[in-house]
Order: structure tokens, then sequence, then C-alpha cells
């Protein structure tokens, strides 16, 4: 990890945990709304970002995972903290199977495949309403019994969302992550370097999927409730929004687009009533269209002015920066 | 029964293979996929609706303006947001078009919402009298729907078949540089055929508005048949299109009744997982 991440994951989790104390009780359900799709979109830019796989249907794991817990919990009593585990080692060996499957398609029809896959979900959610409760949704336990269950189920969200991001800060850097990004960039010149590519294709999507079950095991422990609304296109509309408003394939933009998404928008709510999808759609559009990178590049950008502007104001030589 | 079903699943197929066809050119000539193909369903039926109720339009002249103004809102979106594939050079234009159109659907979804308002309407009935074919009784609209379906995909594959404007399709599908060279203005005919697929959505969803009645949030499903229709068919088939909508409307309408209603979106699903999996060219595709 460089040491720039070290520092945010620190100020965040610094932040998270004075949070409850600071705020007004209803936003520690914002901040873990924040953690849940913080966590799914961080396994969606593992898979899109890092490993070039354009995934439709990357909402049908949280709700593989989300079931799996809530099901397990309700059948054989497991327990909360066991149910992330499982919901996360399901949706990942699900994962397995349908990147196995994708192997075979690439581009314009592994989108397809996976949105095909994500819609059979869905429908079999529905249809299935004596084990799944159907549109209804299915209750879970939470985390802990108590009047502290809210405050306890937030901390562990910002724990899985710290934790994800640390992985995926680790992967970026590692040489694992260097074989997913060959596989995104040229396939082919990956294949001749002796990369495994198919290997490395599954295990992209596999890990990325199993972080998106975690964060639906999370939000079912958290909401006490999972229903297949989470599994929707509407859904997937907002994790593709967050992560390139964020910034694709960087490790900071699925962390930045949710703070947008969800915390912005929370704040904004007063002014803006029902317009907020409205105007990150178009955020999207002008995005896409003009800044492909999202907030990332525009930081990026920026920064370097910016150092350059405060080693000015402290005194130093402006070519100072430069040198770096 | 058996009839009636099937003659339901054809009326029903012949809309669906509408909306596959324009993707279909779409992608043909673009080599882009359109998520907001959908939406431009939503807005003809919209359009057709406004144009009766607000204009006193009749429905022969309704269906007509709503498929000119989804053409020019076509027009203007690959104008305004889709030119840059074939002017700048996008490292993946494919990627690129997924995210914008994407981008797109939710944009018109939500403007749909608070522009039109979120409760359902229903235009008049087009033609407001019951048909017997074949001993087996129809409403006049879904009659209406099926046959101008039927015309309007004959017309396209005809215009591309015989005119010189769709023998320049259809050299851009075979080969863009070489249609350049030829003269092919690609700029030129990148709009008229996004504002046509978009029209052919347009069409669809203006023709099927009585049937089904309106809310900004009817485009989700044509968009998942137009998806099926063109994944079964072959990429840029337009026969192909037609035989996969029929094969569709016919497999969800005999599947709804008689394994169960629940399932019916499946069905569609499973087929075009089938196809992509192993028989990735489609009905009539060529490898």
């Amino acid at each position: 990890m460089k040491r720039n991440e070290i520092i945010i994951a620190t100020v965040i989790i610094a932040l998270g945990l004075i949070a409850p104390w600071v705020l007004p009780s209803v936003w520690t359900m914002v901040v873990s709304l924040f953690c849940y799709y913080a966590i799914l979109t961080i396994g969606w830019n593992i898979i899109f970002g890092y490993t070039g796989l354009f995934s439709y249907g990357h909402v049908a794991f949280p709700a593989i995972g989300g079931y799996t817990a809530a099901l397990l919990a309700e059948h054989i009593g497991l327990s909360p903290f066991l149910g992330l585990l499982a919901g996360g080692l399901a949706a990942g060996f699900i994962g397995v199977l349908i990147g196995l499957l994708i192997l075979r398609v690439r581009g314009f029809y592994l989108c397809l495949v996976t949105w095909a896959f994500a819609e059979v979900v869905n429908v079999v959610l529905k249809a299935e309403h004596q084990i799944t409760g159907g549109t209804g949704g299915f209750l879970a336990p939470s985390f802990v019994s108590g009047p502290n269950a809210e405050l306890v189920g937030y901390f562990i969200g910002l724990g899985l969302m710290a934790l994800a991001f640390v992985v995926s800060a680790l992967l970026y850097h590692s040489r694992w992550g260097l074989y997913l990004f060959a596989v995104r960039d040229d396939i082919d010149a990956a294949e001749s370097m002796g990369v495994k590519t198919r290997f490395w294709k599954v295990f992209g999507f596999a890990f990325g999927c199993a972080w998106a079950g975690v964060a639906g095991a999370f939000y079912t422990y958290y909401f006490n409730l999972i229903d297949p609304s989470i599994g929707g296109l509407d859904e997937m509309g907002k994790v593709c929004l967050i992560v390139i408003i964020g910034g694709l394939g960087t490790v900071y933009g699925p962390i930045l687009g949710s703070f947008f998404v969800v915390i912005v928008a929370e704040f904004l709510r007063g002014w803006v009533g029902g317009y907020s999808l409205l105007i990150f759609a178009t955020i999207m559009i002008l995005a896409v269209r003009f800044v492909r990178g999202g907030f990332m590049e525009i930081i990026q950008v920026i920064s370097p002015h910016l150092r350059d502007k405060y080693l000015i104001l402290i005194g130093k030589k402006y070519r100072a920066s430069r040198e770096t | 029964m058996l009839l009636e079903l099937i003659i339901r699943g054809i009326t029903i197929g012949l809309v669906y293979a509408l909306m596959g066809v324009g993707l279909a050119l779409l992608n043909g000539v673009m080599r882009i996929i359109n998520f907001a193909h959908g939406e431009f369903y939503m807005i003809g039926g919209y359009m057709a609706y406004y144009s009766m109720t607000l204009l006193g339009l009749p429905f022969y002249f309704a269906v007509p303006a709503a498929i000119a103004i989804t053409f020019l809102l076509g027009a203007v979106v690959e104008k305004l947001l889709l030119s840059p594939i074939h002017t700048q050079e996008i490292e993946k234009p494919m990627d690129y078009a997924l995210i914008l159109t994407f981008a797109l659907l939710l944009f018109f979804r939500q403007l749909a919402i608070k522009v039109f308002g979120p409760f359902r309407h229903k235009p008049p009935d087009y033609i407001p009298v019951d048909v017997h074919i074949l001993g087996v009784k129809i409403s006049g609209n879904e009659v209406l729907a099926g046959i101008v379906s039927a015309l309007l995909v004959l017309g396209l594959a005809l215009f591309i078949k015989k005119s010189w404007r769709g023998r320049g399709w259809r050299a851009i599908t075979l080969s863009r540089k070489g249609a350049k060279i030829n003269g092919v203005d690609i700029g030129k005919e990148s709009w008229i055929s996004c504002g046509v697929a978009c029209a052919l959505a347009g069409a669809a969803g203006a023709l099927v508005a009585p049937i089904f009645t309106l809310s900004p949030t009817i485009g989700g499903s044509p968009l998942v048949k137009s998806y099926e229709v063109m994944a079964i068919g072959g990429l840029g088939s337009i026969a192909g299109a037609l035989v996969a909508g029929l094969m569709l409307g016919v497999a969800e309408t005999l599947g709804a009744f008689y394994i169960s209603s629940a399932y019916k979106d499946a069905i569609g699903f499973l087929m075009m997982a089938f196809f992509l999996l192993f028989r990735p060219q489609g009905l009539f595709g060529q490898k």
C-alpha cells in the first residue's frame, strides 16, 4: 500500500468511529448504507475496473449472499458473523461457476450473459415465495440483540468496508493486480507473456462477486430484511454510477463515488427533492462524455497545481514539486 | 385455446421483432449497443398518448408523430453523445457506449417520472372493435400493432436491400474503412441510422400503448426482449430478428400458460443464455 492510501484509510476509519457520537442517529443508517455500497462497488471495480469484464449482473451477488445468510440464520441458526463469511463464500462459489461460463464470451456478449443471470436470479427469488418470501422479503436477525444492535452493525459495516478497501488497495499494487490489468489491457499480449488469462479472469470475477456477497449479507443483517429489489436493474445503475463518477479502475473511486451518491445525496435531499437520481444521471453522462476518469481524474489533474500553490504558500521554490 | 395463445404470441412477437430490428441496425452500423432502447419505446408511447389527448389527433397521425419525434430524439442523442465513437478515437467504443447509454436509460426514466408523472396513462383505443381470426377473438389494437410492426420490419428490410442509403449501411456493417474509402459519409449515416433505430422503438411503443398502459418504467421489459431477440437472431441480422421475435413471443405466451406465469420472463433469458453460450452467432448469423 502507498502512504496516501494508508493515510486515507486511517482518516476514513477515524471519521467513521467518531461519527455516531457527532452526527444525529439517522446518519448511522446512512453511513451504513454508504458502507454497503462501497463494499459492493469495490467488488465491481475489481471485476470491471481491474479485470475489464463488463458484468451487468453484479447485483445478483448481494442477493445471493444476503439470501444465503438469511436462510442459514433462519433454518440452522447460524451466527451472523459466520453468516457474513457464508454469504461471501456462496456468492464467490456462484461467481466461479459464472466466471467459468463467461470464458466463452467477450465484450458485449459477456454483458448480456451476466445480465441474463441476474434477471433469472431475480425471477427465481420472486417466484419461489415459499422459500424466499417473494417480493415481500425475508426477515433476518441482527448481529447482536439488544439496544446497541444498530451501533454494532454500523461498526461491523465500517470494519468490512475498511477491509475491502485495504484488500483492493493491496491487490492494486501487487503482482496479482498486474495480472488482472494485463488481462484488461491486452488479453492476447498477456497470454503470450505467459499470464494464465483464463485463471485470472475467473479469479477477478469471483473475487469481486465474493465481496458483493459479503456486502449483501451485511445489508441483510443490518436492516434485518432482504427483498428481491436489491438485485434489480436500478441497483445495477447505481453501482455503475458510483464507480463511473468516482473513477473507474482506481483504488479510491468506489469510496468517492459512494460518498457522493449516498451521503452527499442525503445532505442535498432538502434542496433537490426527488431530483437526485436525475442529477446523478446527468453527471454520469457528462462524466463519461468529457472526463472519462471520473472525480479521481479531476483530483489527479488538480492536485499537482494545488501542491504547487501550497509550496509557494509555505515559501518553497516552485521547482520543488517538479522534482518529486 | 392453443390457437388463441399462438396468435397472441405472434402479435406480441412481431412487436418484439420491431424492437430487436432497431438494435440490430444500430449494432450493424455503429458497432455499439443501446441500453436506452426501451426508453425510446416509452417516449414513443407517451408521444402518441399526448398527441391524441392534448392535440386531439386521430391515431393514424399520432403514431407517425411519435415516430418522427423519437427519430429526432435519437438523432440528437447520436450527434451530442455517441458521435465521439467515429470522430475521436476512443479506446473501447463498446464500453463507452454501454456506460453512456445506461446513463441515458437512468436519465430518461427519471426525467419521465418528473415530466409525465408516475401514474399510469392509457391512450384511447386505436381500433375499438374486436376482430375474429380463425374463430379467435382479438382486439383491434393488437391486430393493428401486429400488422404495422410486420410492415415496418419488412419495409426496413426492403430499404436496406434496395436503396442506396441501405447499401451504404450494409457497406459500413461489412467494413467501416472500405465504406469510407468508397465515399460513404459515416458521420451522416450514423445519426440517420441511430434515429431510425430509435424511431422503430418509438413506433413499437406507440403501437402497443393502448394494450399495455403507459408508465415511466415500462421501458425495462421491451429492452430486455429486444436484447433477447437480437442475441437469438444473431447480431445485425434482420431476418434473424424477425424469426427470433416470433419464436420468443410464442414461447413466452405458451410458457406462461402451460408452465408458470411467474417464470415467464425467465424463458427468454434462458433462451438467450443458451444461444449466447452455444451458438453465439445466432440463428442466421455467420461465424
